[in-house]
């Protein structure tokens, strides 16, 4: 990892500090292959807090604990086309502003603040519907696709997958009915059926 | 000089080297693309190791794979095995958009395939003589059955014996079994609609490894439904892990890949095919192959193409095309006709494993007779899940934090997801040709796919969805979301018909021996050799055939008849 990437691990480590997030454990290594800073240092703060919002710790892992701020933008980096990164970059910028400065308001302030949000933002909407597996269109496409993103990237995550959800990699065998208990968690992991 | 060769070593190439290695052939199979390493299948991944979270870069996707990114199954763990259409360019009209979806790799789609295996029926090989269309197969239900047997029993098919006319009986393995969304679905449609059926889909994958299985190599389904990235586990049937391995056993197979098969040669005087030309796919070098028998399973439009760029003074139109028929009839299914509904009122239960199937509704339309405002009929592949997780909070304005988790951890209602298979019908205006002066890198010209649905088409693709949604609301389901229109020729991913086989010489290619009529030592047995769709899944029809062929061709040869 050359110094740059140093530096974004370092930048990023600050942003996390402000949630109170651990740095142990994350995917530095989803850095490695950044090549350009894409985002402020306002971004930056703003995309932790808004996935620390979005999926808190609680007695699970949350989304900044299982390193989706830098899997977000490992995906500005290595996936999205110019226009896709400058749309998600202006979601930042639009939730930044929020409260008058969304990162640095409190943990109670942040998910009132960013649930008025979320709610206009993902208002049904009379655009056509693109894809039928997808969500419903919404007023704020853009928003929705970097919610969709966030909750991609944690409920891929290991500790989602096998501790919010109950997936197995190597099921082993198909049983058509099985009794739901208090206990029972969707399946998670691909397949339709 | 090889007794046979094999052009392609996908789901057909792969039985038909099977086959004729198993009688003592010598056999050379040409494959276009590169071999497939362990490592190029991506099963092993764990959810969290996908690159870019299954993304392709988005920028990569509309540069590289405009046309094969209509298909659910590429990846970022898949792309491997899809062509780039960048590189793999053909032609169409402007107003008729064909998918052409490709994977150029030794064993090619198969690997990728949707692994539905069923028996086309009697009824289907009655069709065209029965209602004057296309040409009259030449061979009946009984022609094919023991080859049907020969293949289940060597691929493996998970299902149930239903009974039924139009959808035999075949050589199962137990099936998996319907959920219990899919048991209360069931129970309502039959009652409601007799003569419907909703039957566990018929699938190749493994439910059960028997000692034959086993003696391959292969282990029982793992049931994760990670299917299009390869199986370690070789649990479901493709040409890589199961056909090819079994040629290759024989010590009588010679593979050679990134061999791009140019034209055949044949030889006026004694009206035979002599060899292939070949063009290596990285060097370009030539190289020209020569052997008694020739297999084309090349893929419907590859054939087609390999025919007509063998045009020679003595065959001016194409190889084998006397009959003009080569390329033309180019038939798929119609696709992507969707009804997906939730079922507020389903059974309070769930299912563990990710099963590699769903269910299915064999036809029920014009069964016993013309009944309907169209010909021929149509089947559903669907299935019920209870998926819950991120799918169920994405579209919940308002929903975050703790109250966001908590929702994602509930089971989801019981959603039904219903896709209509429709009869396509042969018609000969529907054709590839060559494109004359487009070509590809390697100087071959560039296919011109010219095809669109019929009036016929039209009226079933109406039918499927009313009854879609008259199937959901019975069975106490709330429809919320329909696409009503298929979706682009060919992106049923059945494209077949370019060489049809027929009785009449002058209005088909292949005779009863899937042989072209005008150069007995030709054989093809892809989906080209299609004289009318069906509506069930193909690959099965294809595979059967290429065994039955690679008999009768080791028969004739063995008798000098060659």
């Amino acid at each position: 990892m050359g110094a740059k990437g140093v530096d974004r691990r370092t930048l990023l480590a600050r942003a996390l500090l402000l949630v109170g997030a651990s740095v142990v454990s994350l995917p530095f290594e989803a850095l490695a292959a950044v090549e350009a800073d894409l985002l402020s240092d306002t971004q930056r703060a703003t995309l932790v807090a808004a996935a620390d919002t979005l999926v808190p710790q609680t007695d699970t892992p949350g989304a900044v604990d299982v390193g989706v701020p830098a899997l977000f933008e490992g995906l500005l980096a290595n996936w999205a086309a110019p226009a896709t990164a400058t749309a998600l970059a202006d979601v930042l910028d639009r939730l930044a502003a929020l409260g008058g400065g969304f990162a640095a308001l409190s943990a109670a302030e942040r998910k009132a603040t960013l649930q008025a949000f979320d709610a206009a933002a993902l208002a049904p909407s009379d655009a056509p519907r693109a894809n039928p597996f997808g969500p419903p269109p919404a007023a704020d496409p853009a928003y929705q696709q970097f919610k969709e993103l966030v909750l991609t990237l944690y409920y891929l995550s290991q500790p989602a997958l096998t501790q919010e959800l109950a997936y197995t990699h190597v099921p082993g065998r198909w049983e058509s009915s099985v009794i739901v208990t208090s206990a029972t968690r969707p399946q998670g992991g691909p397949g339709m059926f | 000089m090889f007794d046979a060769i094999v052009i392609g070593s996908g789901m057909s190439g792969g039985i038909a080297a099977k086959e004729l290695c198993e009688r003592g052939l010598k056999v050379l199979v040409l494959e276009r693309g590169g071999d497939v390493q362990p490592a190029d299948q991506t099963d092993w991944m764990q959810p969290w190791q996908l690159p870019n979270a299954g993304m392709i870069p988005e920028a990569e996707l509309a540069a590289d794979y405009p046309v094969q990114s209509q298909c659910y199954a590429l990846s970022s763990a898949t792309k491997q095995f899809f062509v780039k259409d960048s590189e793999q360019p053909y032609q169409t009209p402007a107003d008729k958009a064909f998918s052409w979806i490709r994977g150029y790799h030794k064993g090619g789609r198969s690997i990728m395939w949707g692994r539905q295996t069923y028996r086309l029926s009697e009824m289907d090989f009655s069709a065209n003589a029965r209602d004057g269309v296309g040409s009259d197969w030449p061979i009946r239900y009984a022609d094919l059955a023991p080859w049907y047997d020969h293949i289940e029993d060597f691929i493996g098919v998970s299902g149930s014996m239903e009974g039924l006319d139009q959808l035999p009986d075949g050589v199962f393995l137990p099936p998996f079994e319907l959920n219990d969304g899919e048991l209360q679905f069931k129970s309502a449609v039959e009652s409601s609609f007799p003569g419907r059926k909703v039957i566990p889909g018929r699938v190749a994958n493994l439910r059960e490894a028997r000692e034959h299985h086993r003696a391959q190599g292969r282990a029982p389904c793992q049931v994760r439904s990670l299917c299009e990235r390869g199986c370690m586990f070789k649990a479901y049937h493709s040409s890589l892990n199961t056909s090819l391995p079994a040629a290759e056993r024989t010590g009588n197979m010679t593979l050679v890949t990134n061999a791009i098969v140019h034209s055949l040669v044949h030889d006026p005087a004694t009206n035979r095919v002599t060899g292939v030309r070949v063009i290596d796919a990285q060097t370009r070098a030539g190289t020209t192959y020569e052997a008694k028998v020739v297999f084309s399973c090349a893929s419907t439009i590859g054939t087609a193409m390999i025919l007509l760029n063998s045009a020679s003074e003595a065959q001016p139109r194409g190889l084998a095309n006397s009959s003009d028929m080569v390329g033309r009839n180019l038939m798929d299914h119609m696709y992507q006709l969707l009804t997906i509904a939730v079922f507020p009122d389903g059974p309070d239960s769930f299912y563990f494993g990710r099963r590699p199937t769903g269910f299915y509704i064999p036809r029920y339309r014009n069964l016993d007779g013309q009944h309907e405002e169209f010909l021929r009929g149509y089947g559903y592949q669907g299935g019920f899940s209870r998926n819950g997780g991120p799918g169920q909070v994405i579209g919940q304005p308002g929903l975050i934090g703790e109250e966001l988790k908590a929702e994602a951890r509930k089971l989801g209602p019981w959603t039904m997801f219903l896709g209509g298979f429709g009869e396509v019908l042969p018609n000969p205006e529907n054709r590839v040709t060559l494109y004359p002066t487009l070509k590809d890198k390697w100087g071959l010209p560039q296919a011109h796919i010219s095809a669109s649905m019929g009036e016929n088409e039209r009226k079933m693709a109406e039918q499927i969805q009313r009854d879609g949604r008259a199937m959901a609301e019975a069975a106490g389901g709330i429809v919320v979301t329909t696409i009503d229109q298929p979706g682009p020729f060919g992106l049923g991913i059945h494209e077949m018909g370019t060489a049809c086989m027929g009785k009449d010489p002058t209005t088909s290619v292949l005779g009863k021996w899937n042989q072209t009529h005008d150069v007995p030592n030709l054989f093809i047995t892809d989906g080209a050799a299609m004289a009318s769709s069906g509506c069930q899944n193909p690959s099965l029809t294809y595979m059967a055939m290429s065994a039955r062929a690679a008999d009768a061709a080791a028969s004739m040869l063995a008798e000098g008849a060659l």
